[in-house]
């Protein structure tokens, strides 16, 4: 019996021997060092978008932080948003128990503060978030949190990935609720949405 | 020999009759029969093509897509590339559900629009059961909901596919870097690989795909999403029109939440050894022996 | 009798028996052309139907990406035990050298025949690509063997049309020409045959229980059952036939033995087969888990859906209604009750092992969502279509059968 299907087993692979190698692929030259990835941070990001006033392409003007926040003219950071009555004010902050100053630099309004203060500017806004969100920030660095575009090996391209910012906004990070695409429609009859 | 009897000259009658129905029968084969040529007829398997008939065979199912379609393809042979294994992880503690993923799918692979054919399914699993019994793929309700999670499910490349083993023609196999294919050219569309696939992965085309022209999605593969024929079966190949060119598969790039990550797993830096090597990771119905090259796993 | 024809005289006669057998197709009473008539136009309305289909795509059946097989699998599943079941008589009347069956036994083949015939139609209407059909033949195609399981089917159902052709025609041209025919020349085959109908539905039940993503299908007691419910129906379709042919025709059966062999077949095999539904129906409920969804959905309904629940409990009504039948004395003598008995089993058989068998593997869903199915208009023609088209070949078989063995006056 073992014969007999070893031998079926030869004469279908007998059978094959027509078929065109296909295995061997021209290889794809990779590039000798890694191609670039792009950190995607969300429209004006650090800089205030202005209700009132339009830039020359008619898009809403954005003022950098430090247009009010200036050395000598410098508004003092409060303490908490709720404390804030004017340009920022209604500014829903849910994000733990943070004040403003863990994150913004209390005396450089342009760029962020890291815990150990030295700041850092806004594009590296990552390195920021993974003071305290260690496991997420691993897992970004390894591809296996946050969205990306491009290449899945980066010596085949470049690659463009998305700031922590880009899905979870700094004041309130928590991923709020979204209408989902269409559901399929290939069933003919109807499906009942909650089994008992 | 007897005379001709009146007998005889009804049933000669009859058996004229019996022809002219049976023509009339199969009148609605006629438009089918035209619309397929001699050379779409005797065409081999894609296996058995020499370069140049291979050539020929793309550039004849261009043409068929302009005519048919109205739209301007370019369809490639993608090889393998060498020294690479595609495997697929998926972070359902990311997943919200949002099935942007089946969408992306759904307009990269040329789908039937009519149906919103995808080759991903969403399943809203509930928390604290992995049974697919209590989930449900066509819930319609702000995601995440409370209570739940999420599972898309598309074709796992089984190391040890059901699906390839019962095809009576050869017309699915598995390449070297992982991908099952079908040569949509040679099926025969008996769906007993759509009976053997435990993970639904596989999709039959009851009828021509019916997309607008200017919908057509013109970067296209023999074995991956060029438009595929009425009467034969399509899955999932992991984009391979764009991932053998170095590219992310569609459904990875569509997702907002990052909880896909793909690539080759014979390489020891990529991002898919360092998930499989560092998170828990575990397979659908494992108990069935498949081996996917496809994995879920939870934040921990 | 004893004269042995010179081979060359093989090439005068069997044109001859050829003409006859034509001739006897075509030639009969006016019930015999209205009957033909009938069926030729049922084959028809199913031919133009499948027309349809082809052009304008299976979309025009219910099937679906869920349940992706359907009526037509069914009845292909249903016909296999019917061929399978043709054979049956064979059995008793070499094995154990019951006379009176011998005569009977091409009846069994003649059904083997044409239930042949309507599984290779069977499968072809249910081809997405009818078309591409040249793919599957060994040598000019791709054939799949020995993996596919597909492929194995493809081979033992031709190859048991081909058995069944040859013992037939033999059986038939001897006579015609007035030889004993040459045990040589089919004995060996009529045996062939019988470990034959065996393999055809193994390898049947095989295509089904090999696949791990269906656990409805996934047992290892399908292939028996398959078998147990083949030698149900398949001797129930011939003692309807042989009762048919005792009123239509002289003398081709003769006595009432063969129908008695059968009965006494069919009181074991009826039992054992519903004995094989208990094991399985007790398997799948009394262990439970999301693997008994299929068999819940069958005989219960699953979360609201409960399509085929009147279907399996129909069917399993008219088994036992007919197995109580079959044990009471009174069917040895009375007709109506045996025909009515034979009648049911059928019927119950079709669709415990169609719509029964093939539907619920495909319900729930392998990601277990519910899609039922009910066959379409298309289908039901295709269908019935097939079904006269084998009811015509084995009519036109019996009439020529009949005419050749007709005793000598």
């Amino acid at each position: 019996m073992r014969h007999l299907l070893t031998t079926a087993l030869l004469l279908t692979a007998l059978a094959c021997t027509q078929d065109r190698a296909l295995e061997t692929a021209e290889p794809t030259p990779p590039h000798p060092t890694p191609q670039p990835e792009h950190i995607l941070l969300p429209e004006g990001f650090g800089r205030l978008e202005s209700h009132t006033h339009l830039d020359t392409h008619g898009r809403p003007l954005q003022v950098r932080c430090s247009t009010c926040h200036d050395a000598e003219r410098g508004q003092p950071m409060k303490g908490s948003p709720h404390l804030i009555q004017t340009v920022h004010a209604g500014l829903n902050l849910q994000h733990g128990h943070l004040p403003c100053a863990a994150c913004h630099h209390p005396d450089d309004r342009d760029r962020l503060r890291l815990a150990d203060g030295s700041t850092l500017p806004f594009e590296e806004v990552n390195s920021l978030c993974g003071q305290c969100h260690g496991t997420q920030h691993r897992d970004y660095k390894h591809g296996a949190h946050g969205g990306m575009r491009g290449a899945w090996d980066r010596t085949r391209g470049p690659r463009t990935r998305n700031a922590c910012v880009v899905c979870h906004d700094p004041h309130a990070p928590a991923i709020t609720q979204v209408m989902p695409a269409a559901p399929p429609r290939d069933l003919p009859t109807p499906h009942d949405g909650a089994h008992p | 020999m007897t005379p001709l009897t009146r007998r005889d000259a009804l049933k000669g009658l009859g058996a004229l009759l019996g022809a002219a129905a049976f023509g009339r029968a199969l009148a609605p084969l006629q438009a089918w029969t035209e619309g397929l040529s001699v050379d779409a007829f005797l065409q081999r398997h894609y296996r058995e093509l020499t370069p140049e008939a291979l050539r020929d065979v793309l550039r004849r199912l261009e043409d068929e897509t302009l005519q048919d379609y109205g739209a301007e393809v370019h369809i490639e042979d993608l090889r393998p590339l060498p020294g690479v294994k595609f495997a697929y992880a998926l972070n359902l503690s990311v997943c919200i559900g949002c099935r942007k993923c089946v969408e992306a799918c759904h307009h990269e692979n040329n789908h039937d629009r009519d149906t919103q054919q995808s080759y991903i399914r969403v399943l809203e699993m509930e928390q604290g059961s992995l049974d697919m019994e209590r989930g449900t793929a066509d819930y319609d309700h702000p995601v995440p909901a409370q209570g739940k999670y999420y599972m898309p499910v598309q074709c796992q490349q089984c190391d040890n596919p059901p699906c390839v083993k019962v095809c009576p023609v050869e017309a699915t196999w598995k390449e070297r870097d992982g991908l099952v294919v079908i040569d949509y050219n040679w099926c025969i569309g008996c769906r007993y690989c759509e009976a053997a696939c435990p993970y639904h992965a596989r999709r039959f085309n009851w009828k021509k795909p019916s997309i607008p022209a200017d919908e057509i999605n013109p970067v296209q593969a023999y074995l991956s999403n060029r438009i595929r024929p009425a009467g034969v079966m399509e899955k999932c190949t992991f984009c391979l029109h764009r991932t053998r060119s170095g590219r992310l598969p569609a459904c990875l790039e569509a997702c907002p939440t990052g909880a896909r990550v793909f690539g080759n797993v014979l390489d020891p830096d990529s991002d898919i050894r360092w998930v499989l090597e560092n998170k828990r990771v575990f397979v659908l119905k494992e108990e069935l022996g498949t081996k996917p090259s496809f994995f879920y796993f939870f934040d921990v | 009798m004893d004269t042995r024809l010179s081979p060359e005289s093989h090439l005068t006669t069997y044109p001859r028996f050829l003409l006859s057998a034509l001739r006897q197709a075509t030639d009969g009473s006016l019930a015999f052309y209205a009957w033909m008539i009938l069926l030729t136009a049922l084959a028809l309305v199913g031919l133009n139907a499948w027309a349809h289909q082809t052009a304008e795509g299976m979309a025009l059946t219910h099937m679906n990406d869920h349940v992706s097989w359907g009526l037509y699998i069914a009845n292909f599943t249903f016909m296999v035990g019917l061929a399978a079941g043709g054979v049956m008589m064979v059995i008793p009347a070499y094995l154990y050298h019951d006379r009176d069956m011998h005569d009977a036994v091409i009846v069994g083949e003649l059904l083997a025949i044409a239930a042949i015939v309507m599984c290779l139609l069977f499968v072809n209407v249910d081809l997405g690509r009818p078309d591409r059909f040249w793919h599957i033949l060994p040598g000019v195609g791709r054939f799949n063997w020995p993996v596919s399981m597909l492929t194995w089917d493809v081979l033992v159902l031709s190859g048991y049309l081909l058995l069944n052709l040859h013992v037939c025609g033999y059986l038939l041209y001897s006579r015609f020409i007035g030889q004993a025919p040459s045990k040589r020349w089919y004995v060996p085959f009529v045996f062939l045959s019988i470990i034959w109908a065996i393999s055809i539905h193994t390898v049947t039940a095989f295509l089904y229980c090999g696949l791990g993503g269906r656990p409805f299908w996934n047992t290892a007691i399908l292939a028996p059952r398959f078998l147990a419910s083949a030698f149900v129906t398949g001797p129930a379709f011939i003692i309807i036939t042989l009762l048919i042919l005792k009123k239509m025709t002289r003398g081709f059966v003769r006595g009432d033995g063969p129908v008695q062999t059968l009965i006494s077949i069919m009181r074991i095999t009826v039992l054992l087969n519903l004995f094989m539904v208990l094991s399985e129906v007790f398997t799948e409920l009394y262990t439970g888990g999301s693997h008994t969804a299929s068999a819940i959905y069958l005989y219960f309904g699953l979360h609201g859906h409960d399509g085929l629940v009147p279907w399996i409990w129909t069917a399993i009504a008219l088994n036992i209604t007919a197995a109580l039948l079959l044990l009471t004395p009174a069917i040895r003598t009375r007709t109506p009750l045996l025909v009515l008995a034979c009648a049911m089993t059928f019927v119950g058989v079709w669709i415990e092992k169609g719509m029964g068998l093939i539907v619920p593997g495909f319900i729930p869903s392998t990601l277990h969502e519910i899609v039922e199915y009910t066959p379409s208009l298309t289908e039901w023609k295709v269908t019935v279509g097939i079904w006269a088209a084998g009811l015509l070949v084995y009519t036109l078989a019996l009439k020529i059968a009949a005419h050749v063995m007709r005793p000598a006056t």
